[in-house]
């Protein structure tokens, strides 16, 4: 059996990231999602670093970033994840309210795969959560792991 | 290893679950989240308490549906025991209606078993809160303490407070008697100033009677007594107020000072013998003591003049009893008393029975200063009255007998007083006219020549050129040279004539410097007149007898 990957959800808002996860759980999406709440936890995990030093090895499968986080922001983040070779091909998806052109523009110049604005009501909250959920972890095919 | 201790993530875990995979997975899922798991698992109700009591865990994940055995029990016995550790419901099978009273009884969270991706985050979650639940608990305590400190300080400077309104009542009531003294004071040397400068005045009208005269002239004399004493008073006060006033003690005897008081307040107040009786009531080979005999003398006569001042009819007793170490000594009359409520208040400062300074004149000074002088001299005054009958005052002082037993002056100065057979030659160095005089005085009929010397020089020069000196009498306090260097210096060249030490130095210090000079003996003034003589005849080999 193909373990699944893991989905790294990077959110500070509590309300926000048990909306996820329960948009998620109702996809029947059984990755196991790992929720940070600030950009230095979510390169932490990445590299495996800090409170993750023991994790088991392995790029997760999607990085769902938010972009005004506490200690270190979703650009931020998204800068390190492509300027590094070991972390340049995870799919990262901006799940953010802020609809800001500036905060658009920097990300798909870094790289970002998609952009997503969180809808305010909550059932197209879920629903959009739904779809990418389905979109990147089900549908698309992931980068063969180890290639750099 | 050491990196993740530091980290910080270590979790201790109580897990209360019967299925282990369900454990198992469980743990994984923290481990996956960074966590450092340490996790004990309860398979059922008993275990579950042990572990509770026994351990202290970050966090406890609860089944629902254990054999005999709920979330609910587990929460109830987790919230008895441990309140503090955040509860987590971890289930398969409760219902979101069940889920929501379980939150509602204090549970952290729930997680569902098919939906436990959310397992770790809540963890997190119920973790933060413990952590912000424990530190507004701190911060209240710290609050509660702070509050109390505050109180305490309240408490403290509102007993300052209080303080401070007594001692300002209290200095007010001070100005007050200060006040009342002052008028009473200034009423007190008006009335004899009244009679001196009026019957001085009256004393100039030319052709004034003889009888007048005389008359005039008594009463002026005697106000300025009157005068000179509220004076004397005063200064005592000012210095009592000071603190100036020291005590001198010195060997007296007891039964002669009373017996010349006696005599002196029969002359005075002019009153039949047996209207004021001292009575004795010690041997009077015991009665030589060490006290301060002016201070001694001025409460006896101020509480023997209040008496007879209040006593019409009847009798004024005064003496003394002994009890174990303090003389006791007592005025007793049959005057007007005082009521009980002023026993206490008399002897403050200014303080008379209302009414009595208006009829019996005083200053209201007397009692207190007596009180003072007997506090100062270490002993206590209290009175016993009643009123219409009399009263009488007490106060003792230490008895402090002197180590050897004096002759006294009126029992056997008449044994002593016989005459030297052969004239003796005594020199006495002593600069003050007044005691020279008193030596004299009491030497005179002893068949002894003196000669005197007033300075340490002279009383050296007078050995040396009068061979014929028996006996020296050495003043220690005198001008040019003093005594213990006359003493010296005779003794150089006469060193068997004898040498007594007569000076108002009277601690054992000055007798032992005396003796150390090459003095025979010591004598301390006032001088006892039998107890001189006898250290005299002693020194020039006379028996007493």
């Amino acid at each position: 059996m193909v373990e699944l990957r893991t989905i790294l959800l990077a959110e500070d808002n509590r309300k926000d990231v048990e909306l996820t996860l329960e948009a998620m759980a109702e996809n029947n999406l059984a990755n196991l999602i790992i929720v940070v709440k600030d950009g230095v936890e979510a390169l932490e995990y990445l590299r495996c670093q800090g409170k993750f030093k023991l994790r088991k090895a392995g790029n997760p499968a999607l990085v769902l970033l938010d972009i005004k986080m506490p200690r270190m922001d979703g650009i931020e983040v998204l800068r390190n994840i492509r300027s590094d070779n070991a972390f340049k091909r995870i799919p990262v998806v901006v799940l953010t309210s802020s609809r800001e052109e500036n905060d658009l523009i920097n990300t798909y110049d870094l790289g970002v795969n998609a952009y997503v604005v969180k809808p305010v009501d909550f059932k197209q909250f879920i629903e959009a959560v739904k779809q990418i959920g389905s979109f990147w972890a089900v549908l698309n095919e992931l980068p063969p792991e180890k290639s750099f | 290893m050491e990196n993740i201790v530091e980290s910080n993530t270590l979790l201790n875990v109580l897990c209360l679950e019967d299925d282990l995979k369900d454990a198992e997975l469980i743990n994984e899922m923290l481990v996956d989240a960074g966590y450092l798991v340490s996790m004990d698992i309860a398979e059922g109700e008993r275990e579950y308490a042990e572990f509770l009591k026994g351990r202290n865990y970050d966090i406890i994940l609860s089944d629902n549906s254990l054999p005999g055995f709920d979330a609910f029990s587990a929460l109830r016995l987790a919230l008895a025991l441990k309140p503090e550790i955040p509860f987590i419901c971890v289930s398969g099978t409760i219902g979101e209606e069940k889920a929501v009273e379980l939150l509602k009884h204090g549970a952290s969270d729930y997680v569902l078993k098919d939906r436990l991706g959310r397992l770790a985050f809540a963890v997190s979650w119920a973790l933060e809160g413990a952590q912000n639940k424990k530190e507004k608990q701190k911060a209240e305590q710290e609050l509660i303490i702070a509050n109390k400190e505050l109180i305490f300080q309240n408490e403290e400077k509102e007993k300052r407070t209080i303080e401070l309104l007594k001692a300002l009542e209290h200095a007010e009531e001070s100005d007050h008697l200060k006040t009342a003294f002052l008028h009473n004071i200034s009423h007190e040397i008006r009335t004899p100033m009244n009679a001196i400068v009026g019957f001085s005045a009256l004393l100039c009208e030319p052709d004034l009677p003889h009888e007048k005269y005389k008359h005039f002239t008594d009463i002026i004399i005697q106000s300025s007594d009157h005068l000179l004493s509220i004076i004397s008073d005063i200064i005592s006060i000012a210095t009592l107020e000071a603190g100036q006033e020291k005590i001198s003690e010195k060997e007296i005897d007891l039964n002669s000072t009373l017996k010349s008081m006696h005599e002196q307040f029969l002359q005075k107040v002019s009153v039949k013998t047996e209207y004021l009786n001292l009575k004795c009531l010690l041997p009077e080979s015991q009665l030589s003591i060490i006290s301060d005999e002016t201070k001694l003398v001025q409460v006896l006569s101020n509480l023997i003049g209040n008496s007879l001042k209040f006593t019409k009819q009847g009798y004024v007793n005064f003496g003394y009893l002994v009890k174990e170490s303090v003389l006791e000594f007592f005025v007793e009359d049959t005057g007007i008393g005082i009521p009980p409520e002023m026993h206490q208040e008399i002897f403050n400062r200014f303080r008379q029975v209302d009414g009595t300074a208006q009829q019996f004149g005083g200053s209201g000074l007397g009692l207190s200063i007596s009180k003072a002088y007997v506090d100062l001299m270490g002993g206590k005054m209290w009175l016993s009255s009643e009123l219409g009958k009399g009263s009488t005052f007490y106060f003792t002082i230490p008895y402090k007998r002197t180590q050897n037993i004096p002759l006294s002056d009126n029992q056997s100065v008449d044994k002593i007083k016989t005459e030297f057979k052969t004239a003796k030659t005594l020199l006495i160095a002593e600069d003050e006219d007044s005691n020279f005089l008193l030596l004299e005085q009491i030497l005179s009929g002893l068949n002894i020549n003196i000669i005197r010397a007033v300075n340490g020089i002279e009383a050296v020069n007078i050995c040396k050129t009068n061979q014929g000196v028996d006996l020296v009498l050495m003043d220690i306090k005198m001008p040019l040279m003093n005594g213990y260097e006359a003493t010296k210096q005779i003794k150089s060249f006469m060193p068997n004539l004898p040498v007594i030490a007569q000076t108002a130095y009277s601690t054992n210090l000055d007798k032992n410097r005396a003796l150390e000079c090459g003095c025979k003996d010591f004598i301390s003034k006032p001088i006892n007149r039998g107890l001189l003589i006898s250290k005299i005849k002693a020194q020039l080999y006379i028996p007493s007898t």
